[in-house]
C-alpha cells in the first residue's frame, strides 16, 4: 500500500454555542470528536451516518474550510493543519470540494464560465482565451454545453448545477475532492447521472474521493472503504464488502439494514431496524459509548467506558469497530441478548 | 453486481435548460423595469432633469437672461416685488429680479450634482463598511457596528446645521456633511445582507479554491448584496437633494448669488402671498425630481428583487 | 442704538433682528387713525399681544424699546415725546414743568447748568401717596450705573455729567446687596445732579450740550422712589414691586408670560399731559406667534388689539402695504439700516479703500434705489444718502454721489486701478436682506470692474468673529460690509450717531462702532465743536458740516432710513406711533366701545 493521500489524526472540532436561554453560560458542541483516518491514493472512501453526526464537519476540517480545535491533518505527507492564507493555497489547488446545495454553493450573481474558472484565475493558471478555453473544455468534460459559457446558473437545472460544481472542482486538476453529499439535493434520475459522471471522472483523471453521504445504497456503489460515523465519531470503519457482509458494530448493522438490497432476490432480506429515539445532542453526549441510549445491545459497561476503534474478533487491521459488544458474523440484531462477551 | 443508480449511461444528453436565453438577473431585471410604466415615465422626467441641468445654459442663452443678472426694471415692481409669468420671464422673476426659469434650470445642476455625488460617497463608504463589518466580523464588526449605531442615533439635520455653521457653506461640505450621516443605513443593508451571505456554500466553495478574503468580499459577496445597495441608492438621491434643499432653505446652501431649489424656496418664503409663482416653480421642479426619483426607487425594488421589498427606505 | 444684531435691536422685534428691513416700514410716520378724540371711549382692557418679554421692569435700567413700550403706562420722565402726529419726536414735559431754555432761565448762560422743576401732584401710588422729588430724579440717575445692573447707555453721558463717571467708578466697587447699593446711593453725592428743595433738580454738565433735554427723554433719567432701593436694581422682584407714578400700575408680572396693567389711582389727569390712559387695564399676552398675532390682529376678536414686542410678518407686509390696509403704519425710526461700511483700513488691493478716490468711486459706482427697491421698495425704505436720517437735528437732505458708473470707472482708473480690484463683502447669508443686498451690489461693482465675493457669515458670528475684532478688519478679512445704526433718543440726537461711528479712535471696535476705522482730524473736530455748542441752531449746522465731511470722505455708503412696521385691530383708535417704542402709544389709544372687553 502507497503513503496514503491524506491522513487526519485525532482531529477535533468543537463549536461554542452562545445561549441566552442558558444565562450566561456557553456551550461546547463537539461536532467532531478525536477523528482519525486515512485516505489512500485513487479510492474513494465513503463517509456515513446520519444527518448531523459530523460528516459534513469532518470534511471541512479536512478540506481547512474551518480551523481545528485538536489533531492534524496531513496532505500528502505535508502537515496542513495549522497553514493559513497564502501558505495553504498550494494545497488548496490539490484539494477540492463538491457541495451538497446545487444551488448555494453556486454564486447566482455570476456567470458559469466565472465560477468554472474562479479557480484559474485565483491561481493564475490561464487568463483571457485561455481561460475561456478550459472552461468550456471542463463544461465539455462534465456534459454541459459550452456555448453556455455566459449564461448565469439560474437558467441550469439542479443536475445541471452540480455538473457546473464539479467542473469547477475539476479545474485545478486536483488530486482529492471532496463530495459533500454530492447528489442529495438531487432527484433519483439524475443523482444516478452525477454519480456516474463522478465515477468516470475518478477514473480519467485518477482521482481520490472522500464521498460523504448519508445515503447507504449511493456509498456502496461508490466506495471501496467507509467509515460510519455516530454523535461526532468513527464507530465502524471497513472495506465496503467487509461491512456489507460482516458489521460488527450495532449501529453499522442498523443503517445497513434500512438499505434496499442490491439483488432484490437475494435470500438475506433482513426486516429494517428501527433505532429508537433520536439522535443525542453533541452538546451533551451520553456516558461512555456514545450509541448507548439507542443500542440493543447495550450493556451496563457499556454507560461506564467508552470503546476503542480497534480490530474486534478475528477482524483484521482494515476493519476496525468501537464498540464494547460487537456483534459476531451472521448474527442478528434483533436477537438483542446476545452472549455479548468476546 | 447490478447497480441500481447506472441507468443513464450517456452524461452528455441531459436535456437543456427551459428556454432561457443566456439572461442575467440584472437583464431580467432591466426587462421588468421597462415593464414597469410609472417607472420608466419616472425615468424620462429624470432624463428630461438631467438634459436640463446640462443645457441650462441653453436657457440662459434663448431668453437672454444669465442666471445672477438682476433685472431691477423688467424684472421688478417699484416696491421691489417679483415680476409674474409674462412674455419676457415665462416663469416670472425672484425676489431680486431673475429669471426663475433659468435659476431653475442652474439648480438643476447643483440639486442633481449633489444628490448624485453625496449618494455616490455614501454608497462607497457604506458598501465598503458594511462589507468589512458583515463578513470580517468580530473587533471589526463590533467597531463599525457601534458606529452605525452612533450616526443613526444623531439627529443628522440638527448636527448638519452645526456642522454647516462652523465650516461656512459650500458645495463640498454639504456633499460631505450628507455623506457622512447617510452612509450608516446603507453600511446597515449591506451588513445585514453579508451576514447572511457569508454562510451560504459558494462563500465557502470560493475559499476552499483558494480566494482571498478581499476577492471573496467584492468578488463573490459584493455582487449579491447590489440589488438591495442599488434599490437604497434610487431612493436615496431624492433624500438627498431634499436635504441638499433643506440646508440651502435654511440658509445653509451655496453661498449668493448661486441658483439652488432650495435657497430659491427659501428666498420665496416672505413673498408666498404676493408671488406665487416665486415659490410655485422651484418647489414644483423639486417635488418633480424627488418624486420622480421615488417612483423609479419603487419600480427598481420591484425589478431587482421583489425579495427585499421589506427594505426600510432611507431616512 | 446699534439696530441689526446689536444688544438692544435683538428685542426690538423683527425689523431690528435681521435684516428683513421690509418689515420695517413707513407711511410717513402719522397715526393712522384719524379718529376724533372727543368721541374717544373710555374704559375697557387693552389686550396687546407678544412672544417675548421686556428687557427689565425697571425705568433706570431697560434700554429697550419694548421696554419703553411698557414704562409708558407706569413710568414717567422729565420729558417725553407726545402722542401727537408731527410731533413724535420732539421732547415735551413730563414730570417736568417746562422745557428749559436760555429764555426762561432753566439752561444757564454758559449753557452748562440746567435747572428742572416737577409738576406738583405728580404722585407715587404709595400709602399715602407722595409727590414724586427732585430727590427722586438724583436717585433714578444713581442707581444707572449701580453695580448689580447698569444700564447700558451710559457712555452717552458719562463724561457729560459733573462727577458722573467718579461716581459710577465708585459705585463699581459696592458688593451687589440690595443695603450696600442703597447705602452708596443715600452717602455718595452726584455733583452733576442736585435737588434744590422739594421739587426743583439742578443738573451740572461738563459742556454745554443743546440735545440735552432730548437725551432727558431716556426712562434711564425717570426718578426712583425710595422704596426701589429695597430691591435689585433690575431684579425680578423689584418688577413685581414697583412704584408707579404713571396712569397705570404693574399689577401682576410673570416674566415672559404674562403682564397685568391697572389704574393708579395716585395718578391725576391733570398733572400728565402726555397719557390720555383711555382703557382700564392694559393686559399683555406674551406668548403669541408672530403669525398668530397678525391673525388675531386682522380678525378683529376683542382680545386682540395690538402688538406688544412683535411687528407683522416680513411675508405679510407687502401684501398690507398693497391694499393700503388703514390698521397699518409705517413709521419713522430715525437710523440708517442697512449702510455699507468701507473697511479703510484693508490692505488688500494695495489698501485700496484707504484711498477716499477708490471709496468715492465706489459711492457713485452703487445705486441706492436698486438696493432699496429689493430691500421691500422706497415706500418702506426710503432712500438715506446721508449720515443723518431725517429728524435727526442737523439733518438736510442732500446727495454728493449721485449714481454714475462711467465717472466711476474713470475715477478708479485715475486712482491706479484701471482694472479694477476684488472686494471681499461680509454679509450675513441668513438674512435675506444681508443677502439681497450683497448681491446687488455685487452686480453693481461688475459694471466699473470690481468683482465682489462674498463672505457669509452666520448671524451669530458676524459681529462677534468680524466686525467687532479690529483683527479682522486690518488682516482684510472683509472690505465691504453691512451694518446699521439708530439713536439712543430722538430729536437733537446726531451725537448718537457721530460718537460712536465716526469719532476717529475712540469709536473703533470693540468698544465704538466704527468698524471701517474711519478717522478724520476734520470730522473729529467738527464732532468736538457741535456736540460742546451752546445753541441749538449753531449745533445743527455743525452736525450738518460733520454729515457732509463724512459723506466727502466716503466712509459708508447710507442706502435707506427704514421704516417700523406696525399693526393694530380695527377696534384700535388714536393709535399713534412713538419712534422711541417702535409702536403706537398704549396710553393714548380707546377701544370701540363693545369690542372693549376679552
Amino acid at each position: 500500500m502507497s503513503d496514503p493521500l491524506l491522513v487526519a489524526d485525532h482531529v477535533t472540532k468543537t463549536f461554542t454555542a452562545r445561549r441566552r436561554a442558558s444565562r450566561g453560560g456557553s456551550q461546547v458542541v463537539r461536532a467532531v470528536d478525536d477523528v482519525s483516518l486515512a485516505i489512500e491514493p485513487g479510492e474513494t472512501l465513503g463517509l456515513v451516518g446520519e444527518t448531523g453526526c459530523g460528516k459534513s464537519t469532518l470534511a471541512r476540517c479536512v478540506a481547512r474550510l474551518y480551523p481545528l480545535t485538536g489533531g492534524t491533518v496531513r496532505f500528502d505527507g505535508h502537515d496542513i493543519s495549522t497553514l493559513s492564507g497564502r501558505r495553504l493555497r498550494p494545497f488548496r489547488r490539490e484539494m477540492q470540494v463538491i457541495f451538497q446545495d446545487p444551488y448555494g454553493s453556486l454564486n447566482p450573481r455570476r456567470r458559469v464560465g466565472s465560477i468554472i474558472g474562479d479557480g484559474l484565475a485565483i491561481h493564475h493558471v490561464a487568463d483571457g482565451s485561455a481561460r475561456r478555453e478550459q472552461v468550456q473544455h471542463l463544461m465539455e468534460v462534465v456534459g454541459l454545453n459550452p456555448e453556455h459559457y455566459n449564461r448565469f446558473p439560474a437558467d441550469f437545472s439542479g443536475g445541471q448545477r452540480q455538473r457546473i460544481g464539479i467542473a469547477r472542482a475539476l479545474a485545478l486538476r486536483p488530486k482529492l475532492i471532496i463530495c459533500d453529499e454530492p447528489v442529495s439535493a438531487l432527484d433519483v434520475s439524475i443523482q444516478a447521472q452525477v454519480i456516474n459522471l463522478l465515477l468516470d471522472l475518478q477514473s480519467d483523471f485518477r482521482l481520490t474521493y472522500l464521498f460523504i453521504t448519508h445515503d447507504l445504497s449511493v456509498v456502496r456503489h461508490v466506495s471501496s472503504r467507509i467509515a460510519v460515523m455516530y454523535l461526532g465519531r468513527i464507530v465502524e470503519t471497513g472495506t465496503v464488502d467487509e461491512l456489507f457482509a460482516n458489521s460488527r458494530h450495532p449501529y453499522t448493522r442498523a443503517l445497513l439494514s434500512a438499505v434496499p438490497p442490491a439483488d432484490p432476490d437475494a435470500a438475506d432480506s433482513r426486516e429494517p431496524v428501527v433505532l429508537p429515539g433520536d439522535l443525542p445532542s453533541s452538546v451533551n453526549p451520553p456516558s461512555g459509548c456514545p450509541f448507548h441510549p439507542r443500542c440493543p445491545r447495550r450493556q451496563a459497561d457499556c454507560e461506564l467506558a467508552m470503546p476503542p476503534l480497534d480490530p474486534v474478533y478475528d477482524d483484521g487491521p482494515d476493519h476496525l469497530t468501537a464498540c464494547l459488544h460487537p456483534l459476531r458474523a451472521g448474527e442478528d440484531l434483533s436477537g438483542a441478548t446476545s452472549d455479548g462477551a468476546a | 453486481m447490478t447497480i441500481r443508480v447506472r441507468e443513464a449511461p450517456d452524461r452528455r444528453v441531459e436535456p437543456p435548460a427551459p428556454d432561457v436565453v443566456g439572461r442575467g438577473p440584472w437583464e431580467l431585471a432591466w426587462r421588468r423595469l421597462r415593464a414597469d410604466k410609472v417607472a420608466m415615465g419616472s425615468l424620462v422626467v429624470i432624463v428630461l432633469m438631467v438634459l436640463v441641468a446640462v443645457f441650462a445654459p441653453v436657457f440662459a442663452h434663448v431668453t437672454g437672461h444669465p442666471p445672477n443678472m438682476q433685472y431691477h426694471r423688467e424684472g421688478l415692481t417699484p416696491d421691489g416685488l417679483p415680476r409674474p409669468p409674462n412674455s419676457t420671464f415665462v416663469l416670472g422673476t425672484d425676489d431680486l429680479g431673475r429669471d426663475i426659469l433659468v435659476r431653475i434650470a442652474y439648480g438643476a445642476r447643483i440639486s442633481l450634482g449633489v444628490g448624485v455625488l453625496a449618494t455616490m460617497l455614501t454608497v462607497v463608504v457604506g458598501v465598503v463598511l458594511g462589507l468589512l463589518a458583515g463578513f470580517l466580523r468580530g473587533v471589526v464588526d463590533l467597531v463599525i457596528a457601534r458606529l452605525i449605531d452612533v450616526v443613526l442615533s444623531i439627529p443628522f439635520l440638527l448636527v448638519a446645521i452645526a456642522l454647516v455653521s462652523v465650516s461656512g457653506p459650500g458645495l463640498t461640505i454639504t456633499i460631505l456633511v450628507i455623506g457622512m450621516f447617510s452612509w450608516a443605513s446603507m453600511a446597515r443593508i449591506v451588513r445585514g445582507q453579508v451576514l447572511f451571505l457569508r454562510e451560504r456554500e459558494f462563500v465557502e466553495a470560493a475559499r476552499s479554491l483558494g480566494a482571498s478574503d478581499l476577492r471573496i468580499m467584492f468578488v463573490d459577496v459584493l455582487p449579491n448584496v447590489l440589488a438591495p445597495v442599488i434599490v437604497y441608492t434610487t431612493l436615496l438621491i431624492p433624500v438627498v437633494i431634499i436635504v441638499q434643499a433643506t440646508l440651502s432653505f435654511l440658509g445653509l446652501g451655496l453661498p449668493a448669488p448661486a441658483a439652488d431649489w432650495g435657497g430659491m424656496i427659501s428666498e420665496a418664503q416672505n413673498y408666498y402671498t404676493v408671488a406665487w409663482w416665486f415659490v410655485l416653480f422651484p418647489s414644483l421642479a423639486l417635488l418633480i425630481t424627488t418624486i420622480a426619483f421615488n417612483l423609479l426607487g419603487d419600480g427598481v425594488r420591484d425589478a431587482v428583487d421583489p425579495r427585499i421589498g421589506r427594505l426600510v427606505r432611507p431616512r | 442704538m446699534r439696530t441689526w444684531g446689536g444688544r438692544r435691536a435683538a428685542l426690538v422685534g423683527v425689523c431690528g433682528l435681521v435684516l428683513m428691513t421690509a418689515a420695517c416700514g413707513s407711511s410717513g410716520g402719522g397715526g393712522s387713525s384719524g379718529s376724533a378724540n372727543e368721541n374717544a371711549s373710555r374704559g375697557g382692557t387693552l389686550n396687546m399681544l407678544g412672544a417675548g418679554d421686556v428687557d427689565y421692569m425697571d425705568p433706570n435700567i431697560s434700554y429697550y424699546s419694548v421696554g419703553y413700550l411698557a414704562l409708558r403706562l407706569w413710568s414717567r420722565q422729565l420729558f417725553t415725546f407726545p402722542a401727537v402726529s408731527g410731533q413724535t419726536t420732539t421732547a415735551v414735559p413730563d414730570l417736568a414743568t417746562q422745557v428749559p431754555t436760555t429764555g426762561n432761565g432753566g439752561i444757564s448762560k454758559d449753557g452748562m447748568t440746567y435747572t428742572i422743576t416737577i409738576r406738583q401732584g405728580a404722585m407715587w401710588n404709595t400709602t399715602p401717596a407722595r409727590q414724586v422729588t427732585a430727590a427722586d430724579v438724583v436717585r433714578g440717575v444713581k442707581r444707572t450705573c449701580n453695580p448689580a445692573q447698569p444700564f447700558g447707555g451710559t457712555p452717552d453721558f458719562a463724561t457729560l455729567i459733573q462727577g458722573y463717571q467718579t461716581f459710577c467708578d465708585g459705585f463699581a466697587k459696592v458688593a451687589q446687596t440690595p443695603s450696600a447699593i442703597a447705602g452708596y446711593i443715600d452717602k455718595t453725592p452726584l455733583p452733576g445732579v442736585v435737588a434744590q428743595g422739594d421739587t426743583t433738580v439742578v443738573f451740572h454738565l461738563n459742556h454745554p450740550a443743546t440735545y440735552f433735554v432730548d437725551m432727558l427723554t431716556l426712562p434711564a433719567f425717570s426718578p426712583a422712589p425710595v422704596e426701589v432701593l429695597k430691591y435689585l436694581p433690575a431684579s425680578q422682584a423689584l418688577g413685581q414691586h414697583e412704584v408707579s407714578d404713571g396712569p397705570y400700575q404693574v399689577t401682576t408680572w410673570t416674566p415672559t408670560k404674562e403682564i397685568v396693567f391697572t389704574r393708579n389711582a395716585a395718578w391725576k389727569a391733570s398733572t400728565d399731559p402726555i397719557r390720555k390712559a383711555y382703557v382700564d387695564k392694559v393686559v399683555v399676552n406674551e406668548t403669541v406667534s408672530q403669525d398668530s398675532i397678525q391673525q388675531q390682529l386682522q380678525t378683529g376678536t376683542a382680545s386682540a388689539d395690538m402688538g406688544f414686542d412683535q411687528a407683522p410678518p416680513p411675508s405679510q407686509l407687502p401684501g398690507l402695504i398693497a391694499k393700503k390696509d388703514k390698521n397699518l403704519n409705517l413709521g419713522e425710526t430715525a437710523s440708517s439700516n442697512p449702510y455699507l461700511v468701507f473697511n479703510t483700513v484693508s490692505p488688500n488691493n494695495r489698501g485700496a479703500l484707504g484711498d477716499v478716490r477708490v471709496r468715492q468711486a465706489l459711492e457713485y459706482a452703487l445705486n441706492r434705489s436698486d438696493m432699496d427697491q429689493v430691500l421691500g421698495g422706497q415706500t418702506v425704505n426710503p432712500p438715506l444718502t446721508h449720515i443723518l436720517p431725517p429728524d435727526i437735528s442737523g439733518s438736510t437732505d442732500f446727495n454728493l454721489y449721485p449714481t454714475d458708473q462711467a465717472k466711476a470707472k474713470q475715477m478708479l482708473a485715475a486712482a491706479g486701478y484701471p482694472h479694477g480690484m476684488t472686494l471681499k463683502f461680509l454679509y450675513r447669508n441668513a438674512s435675506e436682506g444681508s443677502s439681497k443686498v450683497f448681491q446687488t451690489v455685487q452686480q453693481q461693482l461688475s459694471n466699473i470692474g470690481v468683482k465682489v465675493v462674498g463672505v457669509p457669515s452666520p448671524d451669530a458670528d458676524f459681529y462677534t468673529k468680524y466686525l467687532q475684532v479690529p483683527s479682522a478688519a486690518r488682516s482684510g478679512v472683509w472690505d465691504l460690509s453691512l451694518a446699521g445704526w439708530g439713536a439712543d433718543w430722538y430729536g437733537d440726537a446726531a451725537l448718537s450717531f457721530f460718537a460712536p461711528l465716526f469719532s476717529g479712535p475712540p469709536s473703533y471696535p470693540p468698544l465704538g462702532s466704527n468698524y471701517g476705522f474711519y478717522d478724520s482730524p476734520k470730522t473729529n473736530q467738527l464732532i468736538q465743536q457741535a456736540s460742546t455748542a451752546t445753541d441749538q441752531s449753531k449745533s445743527g449746522a455743525l452736525w450738518n458740516q460733520a454729515d457732509h465731511q463724512v459723506m466727502q470722505d466716503a466712509a459708508i455708503f447710507p442706502i435707506t432710513n427704514p421704516q417700523q412696521a406696525s399693526y393694530h385691530a380695527s377696534q384700535v383708535h388714536n393709535a399713534i406711533y412713538i419712534p422711541a417704542f417702535q409702536n403706537f402709544d398704549p396710553a393714548n389709544v380707546w377701544l370701540s366701545p363693545g369690542t372693549n372687553g376679552g
